[in-house]
């Protein structure tokens, strides 16, 4: 016995000891902070400093798990590549913490008293990174190609509505009528029609391409760009090696001053090992997933602080309104209150996330709190169902309707994360106490997209929405939307809403246009398109030599990196 | 045997048409397109048809299969929607990287687990062989991903010897001159990935030695009074080998093909966590060129064993 026991000792000290071999082979650099020739300040420094971040000099490293390497502000569509995007380039407009647009490469624009077009004055002597001046002829290109009948990038809705655009596309014409050059330094952008909600879409952000570098003669030309990126933004780009990371250099000649920082650095790290790569110091920054047990391991060493917000967006469960139990809005009420919402989200986000009663977030100007809350109320649920004509008319606990049938919801749900499968556990108990019986069926996501989107053959199914900072609904909750491949797959028709999805689009003063966004808030809240179920949190380490790090929900911290500075 | 490879060779087109007429139709067949990862209310159903159209998916699929097969003869590849480049690209940005992570953890497992397998087998029954066989119990049904982390644990963010993820150091280029950043790198996951093909190297050997050293030609060799080092080493080693040559052909895929675990975990850009994206973003023309380009080396892996065996074993022939 004995003798088995060590030798399965010996047998693990094996295993383990071809990684000790392997330290005391090759020298061992210093994780993350590799031995730097060029500065020999740093030999100063004590050998081992308490927060070994700062062993990488004046570069922020920032944290992600995935890239796709579009590095093209019209091409690319994944969040991390956008904040690369952001950096490289800079479009005409941005945005404040309020959400209001602000001078970007454009220092003013001016509205037509027809609210149509839009005449932007650019900043003079804004220089590409390769040293060349920014004019009117680089917006012009950068607009014409989301238009391009060739281009299949994701952007073409910032042109659509541009007068001409449609038929430039369809190779009628040969410019388009919509878009005009007025000197080197002012440009034009004449709509079909006024769009209230045209900034707040983010159309005139999306940065601005160099004509002389990307041309565009042919798309597969214009694509091979998409890893050599350059623009007129605070960071150049240097490298880029595939799945590890992003390099990338203050650009001295920024129009709006050089960055603190030296440089940027985008690491790509696994989601499992990413609050353990900021307790040990070897990223800057990350954004976590919104569990205590992250921030736990992400602070333990005392190096880094979270940063909590309530994201732009929210957690749903849709409804197919085109099966008759659910078209009556007292069913789906039924369903809200006979949820402990509550309770699933203290089970799943553990107090990163708050009971979501309508479709606008709390983080919108259009946001509010006169709502129904629909606090867990079973009784409640079961009087509505019964005045729906659902109740239990055999004693089998299960309700029926006047023709006999019990009421089964089949939820369709994916895999790909776990917080779906946890509600529909709590779902389904709570459910059954009012009688009503929830099976779940699981696949990943893209099918569970093709199945409720393009098939539109489901009865639940839930996902998330993240969003653009003007609460135009659009292209959710629209009439128009209610097609094949349309995002409305729930079949949500509403006359009121309708309306206000047209006069908000119309209506030029935010005041009334609050008001406005205010009463559909209500009417989602009691019609219930959806099934809303939470807003998460959004949740951010950042290691404490960083300094003036900005983040809020409407502007990425990529807008300031300007006055971002680490210590080293 | 030069005709036996020129018959083999010859033998693989019609398999390969084979794969790549299945390979297109499963993947087809997938609910969802390459437009479906842009979620976003601004793209209407009719933008998306019209970027599909671009791409050809809007034609019946046996033209579509025409089109894909011609334009791979010429040997274009396509272009992948997720990544935005060329998927020949695409491969070879990938596959040097896997391949490297797999040759070396290849080697460990091959280095640590046939002299286990010998010893195990040949000191059957000892405390040695239950100890050995304990621990390939163990590298055996151990999860990867586990493994993985408790290794990360201990030596990244406890003992702060190794690096927690990634292929190099941020900044360090992937390159020959920067190798002891790369293999500094690739410890935790040449083990994590080296562990389990160790442990069935190590049960091959053991068993198809047992089997071998019950043969009359060894008792033979042990009665004509050679040394027992002999005996094993020279006479029983050699068709013992057998059977894990076999292993080692099917290895030879997995050279290319990646783990994605592995990689998922470590933060490694390799081929099994790229195919896995390509998959999951229906990535059509790259899903394609990663399971062909699998299905040729496994085509050439299953030769290079025959052709193995003839080494191994002068018995066996090919005429």
């Amino acid at each position: 016995m004995s003798k088995k026991l060590i030798s399965l000792i010996l047998v693990l000290a094996l295993v383990f000891s071809i990684a000790l071999v392997g330290c005391q082979k090759d020298e061992p650099a210093p994780v993350g902070g590799e031995a730097d020739d060029k500065q020999s300040a740093n030999e100063e420094k004590p050998k081992e400093p308490e927060n070994p971040a700062l062993a990488r000099g004046n570069v922020l490293t920032f944290g992600e798990s995935s890239l796709d390497g579009l590095f093209n502000p019209i091409m690319g569509s994944n969040v991390y590549d956008g904040y690369i995007n952001d950096l490289i380039f800079r479009g005409l407009a941005s945005n404040n913490t309020a959400g209001d647009p602000t001078p970007m490469v454009a220092k003013d624009w001016k509205l037509s008293d027809d609210g149509k077009t839009y005449t932007f004055y650019l900043n003079e002597g804004i220089k590409f990174h390769d040293g060349e001046e920014l004019t009117a002829e680089d917006i012009e290109f950068t607009y014409y190609t989301m238009a391009d009948p060739d281009y299949t990038g994701p952007r073409w809705s910032a042109v659509a509505d541009v007068v001409g655009a449609q038929e430039y596309r369809n190779g009628e014409v040969d410019s388009i009528e919509g878009i005009k050059i007025i000197n080197d330094y002012t440009i034009s952008f004449t709509v079909k029609d006024v769009n209230a909600a045209k900034f707040g879409a983010g159309d005139f952000g999306y940065g601005i391409l160099p004509k002389h570098y990307y041309k565009f003669e042919n798309f597969e030309d214009f694509t091979a760009l998409n890893q050599k990126p350059m623009g007129c933004g605070p960071m150049k780009f240097v490298n880029y090696v595939v799945g590890q990371y992003v390099e990338m250099e203050s650009f001295d000649d920024y129009f709006d001053g050089r960055a603190k920082l030296d440089g940027v650095i985008f690491k790509i790290v696994p989601d499992e090992t990413k609050a353990a790569q900021i307790q040990a110091g070897e990223i800057d920054v990350a954004q976590l997933t919104a569990d205590p047990k992250q921030v736990e391991i992400a602070t333990k060493s005392n190096l880094a602080t979270i940063h909590q917000q309530v994201g732009n967006g929210y957690n749903y469960a849709s409804f197919n309104l085109r099966l008759d139990k659910f078209k009556d809005k007292r069913v789906r009420q039924a369903l809200m209150y006979g949820l402990n919402r509550q309770k699933f989200i203290e089970v799943v986000y553990q107090g990163y996330a708050r009971p979501c009663n309508t479709a606008v977030s709390p983080v919108s100007w259009a946001y509010t709190d006169n709502v129904n809350k629909y606090d867990f109320d079973p009784e409640k649920a079961k009087d509505l169902l019964k005045e729906a004509g659902w109740e239990d008319r055999d004693d089998d606990n299960w309700i029926e309707n006047e023709d006999g049938e019990e009421f089964t919801i089949m939820w369709t749900t994916y895999t790909d994360v776990e917080w779906p499968q946890k509600l529909i556990a709590v779902a389904k108990e709570n459910w059954k106490d009012i009688g009503i019986q929830l099976d779940c069926e699981l696949m990943e996501f893209t099918a569970v997209d093709n199945k409720t989107r393009n098939e539109r053959d489901f009865e639940m199914y839930n996902m998330g929405w993240s969003l653009s900072i003007d609460p135009d609904p659009t292209g959710i909750f629209d009439g128009a939307s209610d097609v094949v491949g349309g995002y409305n797959c729930g079949g949500f028709h509403n006359d009121e809403a309708e309306q206000i999805i047209a006069e908000g689009k119309l209506e030029m003063d935010t005041e009334k246009r609050k008001k406005l966004y205010q009463r559909w808030a209500e009417i989602a809240n009691e019609e219930l398109p959806y099934l809303f179920l939470a807003y998460r949190d959004e949740l951010f380490a950042i290691n404490n030599r960083v300094k003036n790090l900005n983040i809020t929900p409407y502007e990425t911290w990529v807008y300031y990196i300007n006055e971002v500075e680490v210590e080293y | 045997m030069r005709q036996f490879i020129i018959r083999r060779i010859l033998q693989s087109i019609p398999v390969l048409i084979g794969i790549s007429i299945f390979l297109f139709l499963i993947v087809h067949a997938a609910p969802g397109s390459p437009t479906a990862h842009v979620i976003d209310p601004k793209m209407t159903p009719d933008e998306r048809a019209r970027i599909e159209a671009k791409m050809g998916l809007d034609k019946p699929l046996p033209v579509q299969y025409l089109n894909w097969i011609t334009e791979i003869l010429r040997g274009n590849m396509g272009q992948s929607t997720k990544y935005g480049q060329p998927v020949k690209d695409v491969i070879k940005e990938h596959m040097w990287n896997t391949f490297y992570l797999s040759i070396v953890s290849l080697i460990l497992s091959l280095v640590i687990g046939i002299p286990i397998g010998i010893i195990s087998a040949t000191k059957q029954y000892s405390g040695l062989d239950y100890g050995f066989t304990i621990f390939a119990l163990f590298g055996l049904s151990i999860p990867a991903f586990f493994f993985a982390l408790i290794l990360i644990l201990i030596f990244s963010v406890n003992l702060k010897l190794l690096p927690i993820s990634g292929m190099v150091t941020p900044g360090n280029p992937i390159s020959f001159s920067n190798f002891k950043d790369i293999a500094w790198h690739s410890v935790l996951p040449a083990i994590v990935l080296g562990l389990g093909s160790c442990a069935s190297f190590m049960r091959y050997t053991r068993s198809s030695m047992l089997e071998v050293i019950r043969q009359d030609y060894i008792r033979t060799a042990r009665s004509k009074g050679l040394k027992e080092k002999v005996v094993i080493y020279k006479h029983a080693l050699r068709n013992a080998l057998i059977p894990v040559i076999t292993l080692l052909g099917f290895q030879i895929r997995f050279l290319f093909s990646g783990a994605l675990l592995t990689e998922t975990v470590f933060g490694w850009p390799g081929m099994g966590k790229m195919g896995y994206m390509g998959v999951m973003y229906r990535d059509y023309s790259l899903i394609l060129g990663v399971n062909l380009f699998l299905a040729i080396l496994t085509l050439i892996g299953n030769l290079l064993a025959d052709i193995l065996y003839g080494v191994a074993d002068p018995r066996i022939r090919y005429d």
